[in-house]
């Protein structure tokens, strides 16, 4: 993940983290100002209801005390307050004072208690409420509830008692209003609420007793257990009953108990408050939350975005600069655009590459130098050897022309014979030098690669046991399935023949030669290993460099030219050496050739050389086409720390 | 005059004891049709369309000597062949023949009783005119009828007692009390029927109200074939509960008699001999020794406000009981066997006891006819007593209260007279007269 996408990363989950606090907390705090709300509206509906319910009362008392006061009654009263008095002549007195009152219940009770006359159930006379007989101050009571015997079975009313007293008789007034659908649907209800009221008038729940304004209550069951608990306990409560699964059909409901004169519970109203409405609100201050948080998350990420691209842009150009140097155009420049601490690592970029630029330029000039140098000492050093009987061969030219001119014909043909083989001797060097110069590009064909190994071997068969040196003992481990390569035969026996004699040149002691081939994943190996001394480190990191050498007659070129043929195959090839233990080369070629991934081949002067993990591995495909000529590359150095003391000796070209 | 039934037909021979169904009728019948023989205050036959009859000694052949110079109100003679056919059809069991000037009723028993029987407004003569619209011999004639709504009579002028002091009669049909109240009390009616409810503002307010005796008789009847009601302590326990002495003094307004027996004392002279108890306790008692106990279904007429209230309070003193009972209004026309016990109001048909009883339990138990015609013709008020007894015992007849007919009569209706027996015969307005109209 690159820098510039955690930053933006860091920065949306920050906003995000931010956005969504905002909205939970809004959501939460319009919750809780929801319920504030809703309770306060409850309440006020409560309060509103029992000032109805108080004022209704009022209303019935004086009513019915209005009744007892008219004139009517009070003859009525007088007439029954005489001895034998005949009642019967008031039976249908009841229903048109109600009628006229808007009363539901209206009852004429004499003064023991017996009905006289009454309006809701007129064939009821003669029958004894004592209870309204018994000695109690009605005018003060006021309008109280209770429960009503009707005809239609009982009934809740809240009902008054108005008492007329003539002489030592009273004539009681008992009338009220039913507390049914049509009480529910006088109360005034704001729209989403409405009142439920459940007469309490059989000792189990009865889902007719459950009505509203409409009449009876659909789903009364579900409002069972509410009455029921409020049955057992008498106080207001609150619950809430969701109707279906959508939260919008809530409904909160606020439970009072009504309660007759004597305190027994006659009626539970269940005030309802739709939570539709409020459902609503919050659903559209939650989409709009969402809707806010989806924009502030967009918004968020934008910013982020332009943010990390601000914040990251001259790190990216630092980054660019740094690819760009690392790949060896050290003349990159990240422009300077800001003062901050940006600014300051751009410039000290820009200084380290100018460094950088200026020692690259020192070290080439240094190599190139070494390396004409080291090219110089070796002609000189391979020319000298000739020149020397040359000019061994004139000076004794010259004094047999001077000193003895009988023998001169002997000696120039002798000393001709000496220059020439000297001269052949020196275009056989030169020659060597311009064949590396020269390196043909190869020219592929189908080729076995145990082939190859056994030719070689059979060539130098008879130079390990020669005479005068000691025996090299040799062991081929031929893969017999490997498969056949795309390779140039000649080139490639060439470069096992160095590496053979490289290895026979490590063990002038004697020792053992093993080839071994093997192939895995479109690849094949051959490996030479020797029991030689092993090289050095220092051995290991230049092994490749053309005209390095310690052998005193050699040219430097040997794996230089393993090496380059190697490339050309699209191959690689690692050392490893062990001091005291030996070397080993390890090629490694593929199956179908595949061109050296280098544009251009390396002039002879340096290549680089890379490890892995097997050891010291040289891949002009890897570094080669990036590596600046000349220029050693950093891996090569610290591939020769992988392989430990060694001193191989390298190996003449062949 | 305004009346609170709606009369559908004004035809002798559809005056039936069930009053639910011909209230009203038979008050209007005497004004256009008579019968061979009329009561008198007592109940004593006296000539009617008849001047003079007899039979002979087995009392099943009857001869009746027609009144002469009586005519139709088509103008038609009232003849012994008219009064045949008037008479043919009514009861299959008389053979009706005429001979020079009377009427000759042969019967298949014998029929002391027979005058009685033709004394009923249902025997009243009637010929059928050309226009097909029946016509009398009565005080006056029929000038306009519109069912159930209104009707117009006017003097016959040719009537054979002479022409009567009124010149018309109207006759407001299906009005309500308050309304017939109202209307006696602003002389908008000079004669309207009252319910009993009615009868102590009419005199609160001055107004003339007459009386009768006890007409109807309002009963209860189980059913037989209902399963409800097959054990007799639920039968019992509904009766004992039931306070007929409330009824009447509330609901009736005292305009009426409880009822232990089918005849009133008036008729029969026995009633006092039959009691009912009031006893809630036992009902209570006796109901919660049935188990299961049913809910009875108590039906009544749906047109009678005072049958209404009387099943509600029966409602009320039989749940007081604890019966379970509820109430079912019904049309009286309505054929439904979903009820156990109903409500009837039936009208006594005769002045005589044994046919008055007959047709009361011809109409209350059909099913024991035979027994009803194994009553002796003659028959000693023993005998009339132990039948009537024995339908009473088990509790499938109970009857409940008497009632009265109940009349407003404005103030300035003279020679209005309602005498003992012919109560039953309907309005007699032959000799009334209203003050200050022409004459």
């Amino acid at each position: 993940m690159t820098f510039r996408a955690k930053l933006f990363w860091l920065f949306t989950f920050f906003v995000v983290l931010a956005v969504g606090l905002v909205a939970t907390g809004v959501t939460i705090t319009t919750r809780h100002a929801f319920d504030q709300m809703d309770n306060r509206h409850t309440d006020a509906l409560v309060a509103q209801f029992q000032r109805e319910y108080q004022r209704r009362g009022q209303e019935v008392a004086l009513q019915v005390r209005g009744i007892a006061d008219a004139e009517a009654t009070i003859r009525m009263a007088i007439e029954l307050s005489r001895p034998n008095a005949d009642v019967s002549i008031y039976v249908n007195d009841a229903r048109g004072v109600a009628t006229s009152h808007q009363l539901d219940f209206l009852d004429f009770v004499n003064n023991d208690g017996s009905i006289i006359s009454s309006a809701d159930w007129p064939s009821r006379f003669g029958y004894k409420l004592e209870w309204v007989s018994q000695p109690e101050d009605w005018a003060s009571r006021g309008a109280f509830l209770t429960r009503v015997d009707t005809e239609a079975g009982p009934a809740l009313g809240l009902l008054a008692v108005a008492t007329l007293r003539v002489g030592d008789k009273n004539l009681y007034v008992l009338g009220g209003e039913k507390l049914g659908k049509e009480f529910l649907g006088t109360l005034a209800l704001p729209e989403g609420m409405r009142a439920v009221l459940y007469r309490n008038l059989d000792p189990n729940f009865s889902a007719v007793d459950l009505i509203d304004a409409t009449g009876p209550f659909e789903q009364a069951e579900r409002l069972a257990p509410l009455v029921e608990r409020e049955r057992q306990h008498p106080v207001e409560q609150m619950m809430r009953i969701n109707w279906s699964a959508d939260p919008a059909s809530a409904e909160v409901f606020h439970v009072l108990p009504l309660k007759g004169r004597n305190g027994e519970l006659l009626g539970v109203l269940l005030v309802g408050s739709s939570q539709r409405e409020r459902v609503g609100v919050e659903r559209r201050i939650i989409l709009l939350s969402v809707g806010v948080t989806v924009l502030g998350i967009l918004l968020g990420a934008l910013l982020s975005w332009w943010g990390a691209t601000r914040v990251t842009q001259p790190v990216t150009k630092l980054v660019e600069g740094a690819k760009q140097i690392a790949a060896g155009n050290l003349n990159t420049w990240v422009a300077v655009t800001s003062k901050d601490e940006i600014g300051d690592l751009s410039r000290a970029f820009n200084q380290m590459g100018e460094q950088l630029l200026a020692q690259r330029e020192r070290m080439v000039q240094a190599e190139r130098v070494a390396a004409w140098r080291e090219l110089a000492r070796r002609l000189a050093h391979e020319l000298k050897n000739p020149l020397f009987p040359l000019q061994i061969t004139v000076e004794n030219l010259r004094r047999a022309r001077e000193h003895n001119p009988e023998q001169f014909d002997e000696v120039f043909r002798e000393s001709t014979g000496t220059l020439l083989f000297e001269i052949e001797n020196m275009k056989a060097i030169v020659g060597r030098f311009s064949d590396f110069a020269k390196m043909p590009p190869p020219v592929l064909s189908p080729v076995h690669l145990n082939d190859i190994v056994r030719n070689v071997m059979k060539l130098y068969e008879a130079q390990f046991s020669g005479v005068g040196r000691p025996p090299i003992t040799t062991e081929l481990h031929l893969d017999e399935g490997l498969p056949t390569i795309q390779a140039d035969p000649v080139l490639l026996q060439r470069a096992i023949e160095n590496l053979v004699l490289n290895a026979m040149d490590a063990m002038p002691g004697g020792g053992m030669l093993a080839l071994t081939t093997s192939h895995r994943d479109g690849t094949v190996r051959l490996e030479v290993s020797d029991s030689g001394a092993g090289l050095t480190a220092e051995e290991c990191h230049r092994l490749f460099t053309p005209y390095y050498t310690t052998k005193q007659h050699g040219t430097g070129l040997g794996l230089a030219i393993v090496q380059s043929v190697v490339s050309d195959h699209g191959g690689t090839i690692a050392v490893d050496s062990e001091a005291g233990v030996g070397t080993t080369f390890r090629i490694d070629l593929p199956v179908t050739h595949r061109e050296p991934s280098h544009q251009a081949a390396p002039p002879p002067s340096v290549l680089e050389s890379a490890a892995n993990e097997d050891g010291h591995n040289v891949a002009p495909g890897s570094n080669g086409d990036e590596a600046p000529m000349g220029t050693p590359s950093e891996n090569s150095a610290s591939s020769t720390e992988d392989t430990g003391a060694g001193t191989p000796a390298p190996v003449e070209e062949k | 005059m305004e009346i609170g039934a709606s009369v559908a037909s004004l035809d002798p021979a559809s005056n039936v004891v069930n009053a639910s169904e011909t209230s009203g009728e038979s008050d209007l019948l005497p004004l256009v049709f008579e019968t061979l023989v009329v009561l008198d205050a007592n109940g004593v036959p006296q000539p009617g369309l008849a001047t003079s009859w007899n039979h002979d000694s087995a009392a099943r052949i009857w001869k009746f000597h027609l009144r002469p110079g009586v005519r139709f109100q088509d103008g038609s003679p009232l003849t012994p062949d008219s009064a045949v056919s008037a008479l043919a059809n009514v009861d299959p069991a008389w053979h009706v023949s005429s001979s020079a000037d009377t009427v000759s009723i042969e019967t298949s028993a014998p029929a002391p009783d027979l005058p009685f029987l033709l004394a009923e407004s249902r025997h009243a003569l009637a010929r059928r005119a050309d226009d097909g619209n029946s016509v009398g011999t009565g005080p006056f004639r029929t000038t306009l009828w519109q069912a159930g709504k209104r009707a117009v009579f006017s003097a016959n002028p040719d009537y054979w007692a002479g022409r009567p002091f009124l010149d018309s009669v109207e006759v407001t049909m299906g009005a309500a009390s308050q309304t017939r109240t109202i209307d006696l009390q602003l002389g908008k009616a000079d004669l309207v029927d009252l319910p009993p409810d009615m009868v102590r503002r009419a005199t609160d307010d001055k107004l003339r109200v007459s009386v009768t005796v006890p007409t109807d008789l309002l009963a209860l009847v189980f059913e037989a074939d209902r399963r409800a009601v097959q054990d007799g302590r639920v039968r019992e326990a509904l009766v004992r509960s039931i306070d007929r002495a409330a009824i009447v003094n509330f609901i009736l307004q005292k305009q009426g008699e409880t009822a232990a027996s089918l005849l009133p004392e008036w008729l029969s002279g026995t009633a006092f001999l039959f009691t009912v108890p009031v006893d809630p306790a036992g009902a209570h008692s006796l109901w919660e020794h049935i188990k299961p106990s049913p809910t009875l279904v108590l039906r009544y007429d749906s047109d009678g406000a005072l049958e209404q209230a009387i099943a509600e309070r029966i409602t009320v003193d039989a749940r007081a009981a604890g019966i379970s009972i509820i109430t079912r209004a019904l049309p009286a026309a309505t054929k439904s066997a979903d009820y156990d016990v109903r409500l009837v109001r039936l009208q006594l048909s005769s002045p005589e006891p044994r046919a008055a009883l007959s047709d009361l339990l011809d109409v209350l138990s059909p099913g024991s006819s035979e027994d009803v015609e194994s009553l002796p013709n003659p028959a000693s008020a023993e005998e009339i007593y132990n039948r009537e007894r024995g339908s009473l015992d088990g509790f499938r007849i109970v009857p409940l209260v008497y009632l009265p007919r109940i009349y407003g009569v404005g103030n300035r209706v003279r020679n209005w007279e309602i005498r003992g027996g012919n109560a039953l015969e309907g309005w007699q307005l032959g000799d009334v007269w209203v003050e200050g109209e022409a004459q």
